[in-house]
């Protein structure tokens, strides 16, 4: 083997010596970094979000370390510095190693290689140079996982994987045997079954915000004798586990205070329970009540309901009520029953086929949608839209068609275009002085035209409604002829037209027929429009007024009787309270005593704030104390006072100036001062 | 207007005037037993308007579902909030009848959760003293209809008060008659409905 | 023999001597002479506590103080001190506003603390509390008016950097509201509205010839058991002479409706109802609740202040009888406000009347035993302490007495006899 060979195999295995020791000083630097930090986590406690970058930064500084020993060793690249680092380790070689790999004389080389020949720097410098190369860093390896081991069980894991709930892994340096064991803790919150939510665990927790009937698991260091907690009037132990205590509950129905003890040590979380809302459900069609004239057809019914945590189910509820009087008979049932499976948000569609209600003039169907979410408590989770009545007219009842869609009461439209005509006429009224006898006539009659048409409107509402059919006064000759009757003799012959006699029905007001008591006034505004109409097409809106008025009223009327009619108006009975005065015969009675009414449950104990005010000039803990305290009573009052409340407590906590946190939680929950410019005279109730 | 007026409430979904003397007959045992003014007229009030805030007590009856819209609805639980007295009488007398269960349903949506009223209330002994409760109708006794007699009343309790009674008894048909016929019974019927307004006025 | 030099410096020597011994002559003058009647010390705020500590040394026959802020307690109280220990003590101050504050715990079972302020017209004044601020507000009358729902600690009015402060000094024992009545929706509320705000109630309401609805045990008025009363209704005649009775006794008495025409009450009523007046408003406005309230007139006695009125009538007045207070009030139906107000007239109604118990009611204060150092008229004590002001002092008559420091004049005679020791050893002299 020729020395240039020797000191190519000799680079090599240099080459392979600094690339190994760089990866091994490199995970000497990242394991003593997360054992500094461990260390570091043990003597202070080390914030979660600190604590989640110590691994990338081990990392990155291992890395930086393999690339700073790779440069370092660069030049072992070159055959000649090789060469002269053994001629460095082995002088005797008197440079004849680095002067044969540079030499081309084939004789004096020769001479070279049998002097470089003579000796093996494998055997001699090599094994030293290794060992003196891999002994420091597998040594500061070692030194990192000693104190890897060494630490107490936990602290790595915080700092290889800090994770929510890790503050009861971190052990206290020096933990006196009489300190509290309810510092630190850690719970887990586990959300009901039927949520699918996840678990979630949370350090140090001053208030724990649940659904209602999730199971909180509280854990903290040292052993389980002696800490109880309390939860109103319940009482929960703590079991042990290793060198941990644990502690499980369900979160209750209301917002309540956690006292945590352990011997005079105490802890007072607030448990914020969340109950699951029921879920929204809204009727979208049909979008008002119905009165169907006969039993048949179909009702599409659409709907949408949603919930937060996922809908179960969703179905149309009926009710149908039969009878009159005193006499009632109930059918109900269910229909298009679906399921959704914890879908968040459904559209529910479905038709409601009357005649598969078998239903009776004079029946009445209670329609609405109703959706149940998935939480299995008997009464929570359902939630119902509006109700829609749908009512079959009984016999001989015609006041009303079935209406569908809900359009406006035809009476209103007219009374708004009343109105109108009444304001343009006024408004011409009021400029005829200015005007020329031309343009008069020409807008009046404009007006007029208009006041014509909302007639023949009307017109066709009557008429449509005594005869059945629209358009009943399309004839102009009939038209010309009706508007020349009296409204008697109109509603004669619409009496006639409807083979109703005024006598067989007589339970309305004044003895008069539903028709009549609808169509009286209609007929009435009809008439006045008429001539209204007549007196603006001559150019004399002055003299319409008047009639435009009478009509514009007698359409009110009209509104009147017709919602009298339609909810109907029992007898009214007056009592001639003095003749009945003390006339009943009331043997001497016990004396009644009435009890104190309780404090509102509504209310906002402002006195209790006023006093945990006094507390935060002198003693800050007892403060915070009697805030979350009344945090809690105020969760469910006040939700904005809470939240102010939240802000005191935390600056309080934090050492922060309280000043304007407490201005807000004062203002919002006992109320702004009062004040007034100068001294009252008496009291400040003015 | 500074006396006491009868008001029956209106609604949208059901027969809410099925017992139009019931307001004569509680107004003349108001004036029979006691000194408290008095309208000479009860007044209807649609339970979805403003209205209803001028009557503290309003009486609700029906046959038929009772299902109030957003608006009856929400003028109810603010009704109750403020102070007011909702008397809920169903003219069925049913136990499970289709008032019953929309009524309670609406009611405990609208105002809270029913409770059973133990028969020793201050409402048994307002004015008159009812030592077993609350009296029993004449359709309970009688077998008319389902032959039930209910032990008790239910109400919504807020800070210790009755807000909302209610009662599946049926008064409205035991006092559903002209208050001139009172002197035909041997009895008046009518002396829990004293006993209902006093507590009302007073509590 | 000397050189001319030599001789020269000897007597720079002798000059340095010399001048020592001038140093020390005035160094005893200045000690040993008399007060100048005709000198005045004067003094800044700023300076002031420095130079108290050296008029407490070396008292001045005069001293004028000029301040632009009023000076702390102790200050005032040390030359209220000097003042009496001879010296005489003028000063002048006129930046510093008239500011004074008082406070008082409300009569009412939900607490609250009454400030009153008085400052200079159109001043601001914040108002604020040991822990945050309450309130700002200008007194345009050159006073307010706060009521604080909640207070902690020491209450200071601050108008820019000049404050005034006052502590709470007494708390008051609770005592009951009766209320005389029948059975009416008025007195369902009213009761509701005084338990509801914390009162604890005694009632009597008749509901029938003979027969009442009462409440607790004492249903006659007691200024021992009751902080006031509230009259409905005319009351009987005997009921009506115990109302007048526990009036003129201290205690507080509210008439409303026709009440206080009741002849039992005559004695003690603000004033006769007269007619009454139809509501000013169908909707209850929030800000003005009772515009849409009926009333009955009052016409008021001529010693009864009139609190609210509308169109010139009188809806509510009050007057003080003997040891007691009386509030009448033409409204009989202020239910319908808690009823059909709008969102916040439920607690309207109940802060409302609360707080017309409350300024009627019988304070049976019980003084709180707590160490202050409240300050609450800083300017009046200042008056009260060393007289009224004077004019500020003109140019000429402010500079300082001169007067050096016997550290300055100790410094000087070892300056000038370092001096005097080095030129003589220098030209060789023992």
């Amino acid at each position: 083997m020729t020395a240039r060979q020797r000191v190519r195999r000799t680079r090599a295995l240099l080459l392979a010596t600094i690339v190994l020791r760089a990866l091994v000083w490199g995970a000497a630097a990242g394991v003593a970094a997360i054992a500094a930090a461990g260390l570091l986590d043990l003597l202070v406690d080390l914030p979660r979000a600190l604590r989640g970058v110590v691994v990338p930064l081990a990392i990155v500084l291992a890395i930086a370390v393999v690339l700073a020993h790779l440069w370092r060793g660069r030049r072992a690249r070159s055959l000649p510095a090789t060469a002269l680092w053994i001629e460095e380790r082995v002088p005797s070689l008197r440079y004849a190693l680095v002067t044969s790999l540079e030499q081309d004389d084939a004789r004096a080389s020769s001479l070279l290689e049998r002097e470089v020949e003579r000796h093996r720097w494998e055997s001699t410098v090599l094994p030293r140079a290794l060992s003196r190369a891999f002994i420091p860093p597998l040594i500061a390896v070692g030194l990192a996982t000693a104190m890897i081991v060494l630490l107490p069980r936990g602290v790595v894991a915080r700092v290889r994987a800090p994770r929510a709930g890790d503050a009861v892994d971190r052990p206290p340096i020096a933990r006196p045997p009489a300190a509290s064991r309810l510092t630190p803790i850690a719970v887990r919150v586990v959300p009901p079954a039927y949520t699918g939510l996840s678990a979630a665990r949370f350090d140090e927790p001053h208030t724990i915000e649940a659904l209602v009937g999730s199971r909180l698991e509280l854990e903290g260091r040292g052993t389980s004798e002696g800490i109880v907690a309390t939860v109103g009037d319940t009482r929960f132990t703590a079991t042990g586990r290793g060198s941990r205590w644990q502690l499980a509950l369900t979160m209750p129905a209301m917002p309540s205070p956690l006292i945590l003890r352990d011997r005079e040590f105490d802890r007072l979380i607030v448990l914020d329970a969340r109950p699951d809302s029921s879920p929204v459900v809204a009727i979208v069609a049909p979008t008002r009540d119905t009165i169907l004239r006969t039993p048949t057809g179909r009702i599409p019914i659409r709907g949408e309901a949603r919930d937060a945590l996922g809908l179960a189910s969703t179905w149309l509820e009926y009710i149908v009520s039969s009878g009159q009087g005193e006499s009632f008979r109930f059918r109900s049932g269910v229909l298009a029953r679906r399921s959704h499976n914890g879908a968040r948000q459904a559209t529910l569609e479905t038709t409601v086929v009357i005649d598969s209600l078998r239903l009776a003039p004079g029946d009445v169907v209670h329609l609405r949608l109703v959706a149940r979410d998935r939480n299995p408590a008997r009464d929570a989770g359902t939630g119902a839209s509006e109700t829609r009545v749908v009512r079959i007219a009984r016999v001989g009842e015609y006041d009303s068609v079935a209406v569908e869609g809900a359009p406006p009461p035809e009476a209103d439209t007219s009374a708004i275009s009343q109105r109108m005509l009444i304001l343009l006429t006024e408004a011409l009224v009021r400029r005829e002085p200015r005007l020329s006898r031309d343009t008069l006539v020409r807008e009046s009659r404009a007006i007029g035209d208009d006041q014509s048409r909302l007639r023949r409107r009307v017109g066709e509402i009557i008429f449509s409604r005594l005869t059945g059919e629209e358009g009943a006064e399309h004839s102009h000759e009939e038209e010309e002829r009706r508007g020349q009757m009296t409204a008697e003799e109109l509603l004669r012959a619409a009496e006639e037209a409807t083979e109703h006699g005024a006598g067989e029905v007589l339970d309305f007001a004044e003895g008069e027929s539903p028709v009549v008591a609808i169509n009286r006034p209609l007929l009435e505004a009809y008439n006045a429009m008429w001539s209204a109409a007549t007196e603006l097409n001559v150019g004399a809106p002055r003299r319409a007024l008047p009639h435009m008025y009478a009509a514009l009223a007698a359409i009110e009327r009209a509104r009147q009787a017709e919602r009298v009619y339609l909810r109907g108006r029992p007898a009214a009975v007056v009592v001639d309270v003095n003749r009945a005065r003390l006339s009943g015969k009331r043997d001497s009675l016990p004396p009644t005593s009435r009890s104190p009414r309780a404090y509102p449950s509504s209310a906002i104990p402002a006195h209790r704030f006023a006093r945990a005010a006094e507390l935060m000039i002198d003693d800050r803990q007892a403060a915070i104390d009697s805030l979350m305290l009344l945090r809690i009573e105020v969760l469910d009052r006040s939700p904005s006072g809470a939240a102010a409340l939240g802000d005191v407590i935390a600056a309080l906590r934090e050492g922060r100036t309280v000043a304007p946190a407490l201005a807000r939680a004062r203002n919002i929950l006992a109320g702004p001062p009062r004040s007034d410019n100068g001294l009252q005279p008496w009291g400040v109730a003015w | 207007m500074r006396e006491f007026v009868f008001a029956t409430a209106q609604y949208e979904s059901g027969d809410w005037d099925s017992a139009p003397l019931v307001p004569a007959n509680v107004i003349d045992s108001i004036a029979r037993y006691t000194s408290i003014d008095v309208a000479p007229t009860g007044v209807i009030v649609a339970l979805s308007s403003r209205d209803i805030f001028r009557h503290p007590m309003l009486y609700l009856t029906g046959h038929l579902p009772v299902r109030f819209t957003t608006a009856e609805r929400a003028n109810v639980t603010e009704f109750v909030r403020r102070g007011g007295f909702l008397f809920v009488d169903d003219h069925n007398h049913d136990i499970d009848g289709a008032f019953h269960k929309t009524a309670t349903e609406e009611i405990h949506r609208s105002a809270g959760p029913l409770v059973e009223l133990p028969n020793d209330h201050a409402l048994y002994r307002a004015f008159f003293h009812f030592a077993d409760g609350p009296p029993t109708t004449s359709h309970e006794l009688n077998g008319w209809g389902d032959n039930l007699v209910h032990k008790h009343l239910q109400g919504v309790i807020r800070d210790g008060r009755v807000a909302v009674l209610y009662s599946n008894k049926d008064y409205s048909s035991e006092w559903g008659y002209h208050p001139d016929n009172k002197r035909f019974l041997a009895i008046d019927n009518t002396k829990f409905a004293v006993n209902v307004v006093v507590y009302a006025l007073t509590r | 023999m000397p050189s001319r030099d030599n001789r020269v410096r000897t007597a720079i020597e002798h000059a340095l001597r010399a001048l020592v011994l001038l140093t020390l002559a005035l160094a005893v003058w200045i000690s040993a002479r008399p007060p100048d009647e005709l000198m005045i010390e004067t003094a800044r705020a700023a300076g002031l506590p420095g130079a108290l500590a050296r008029w407490t040394l070396a008292p001045p026959r005069r001293v004028h103080v000029s301040l632009d802020e009023a000076p702390a307690r102790s200050d005032r109280d040390w030359l209220r001190a000097i003042r009496r220990a001879g010296t005489s003590v003028a000063w002048d101050g006129g930046a510093i506003p008239a500011l004074a504050i008082e406070v008082a715990s409300a009569a009412s079972p939900r607490g609250g603390t009454t400030v009153w302020v008085a400052a200079p017209r159109q001043a601001r004044v914040a108002i604020a509390d040991a822990i945050a601020p309450i309130d700002s507000i200008g007194a345009v009358m050159g006073a307010a008016t706060v009521f604080a729902p909640v207070s902690a600690g020491t209450i200071h009015a601050s108008v820019g950097s000049h404050r005034a402060s006052a502590t709470v000094r007494d708390t008051l024992a609770p005592r009951r509201v009766l209320v005389l009545g029948r059975a009416s929706w008025e007195a369902k509320f009213v009761i509701a509205a005084l338990e509801e705000t914390g009162w604890e109630v005694d009632a009597r309401l008749s509901i029938a010839p003979g027969m009442d609805v009462t409440q607790g045990r004492d249903r006659t008025p007691d200024t021992a058991r009751h902080a006031a009363v509230v009259v409905l209704e005319a009351p009987s005649p005997s009921m009506g002479a115990a109302v007048a009775r526990y009036v003129r006794a201290g205690g507080g008495a509210i008439l409303t409706g026709a009440s206080g025409n009741a002849t039992s009450l005559a004695d003690i009523a603000v004033g006769r109802v007269g007619a009454r007046v139809r509501p000013a408003s169908i909707a209850f406005a929030d800000d003005t609740p009772r515009q849409a309230l009926g009333f009955l007139t009052l016409r008021p006695r001529s010693d009864a202040i009139i609190i609210e009125q509308r169109d010139g009538r009188v809806a509510a007045a009050a007057r003080r009888v003997d040891a007691g207070r009386v509030a009448q009030l033409g409204y009989d139906e202020t239910w319908r406000w808690r009823l059909a107000g709008g969102v916040p007239a439920l607690d309207a109604h109940r802060d409302w009347w609360s707080s017309l118990v409350s300024s009627v009611a019988y304070r049976a204060a019980v003084p709180l035993s707590r160490e202050t150092r409240d300050d609450g008229a800083p300017l009046a004590r200042l008056v009260d302490a060393l007289g009224p002001p004077s004019a500020p002092l003109g140019a000429l008559a402010t500079g300082t007495r001169w007067s050096p420091s016997p550290a300055l004049l100790f410094a000087f005679i070892s300056l000038l006899l370092l001096a005097e020791l080095a030129s003589r050893r220098l030209r060789g002299a023992p």
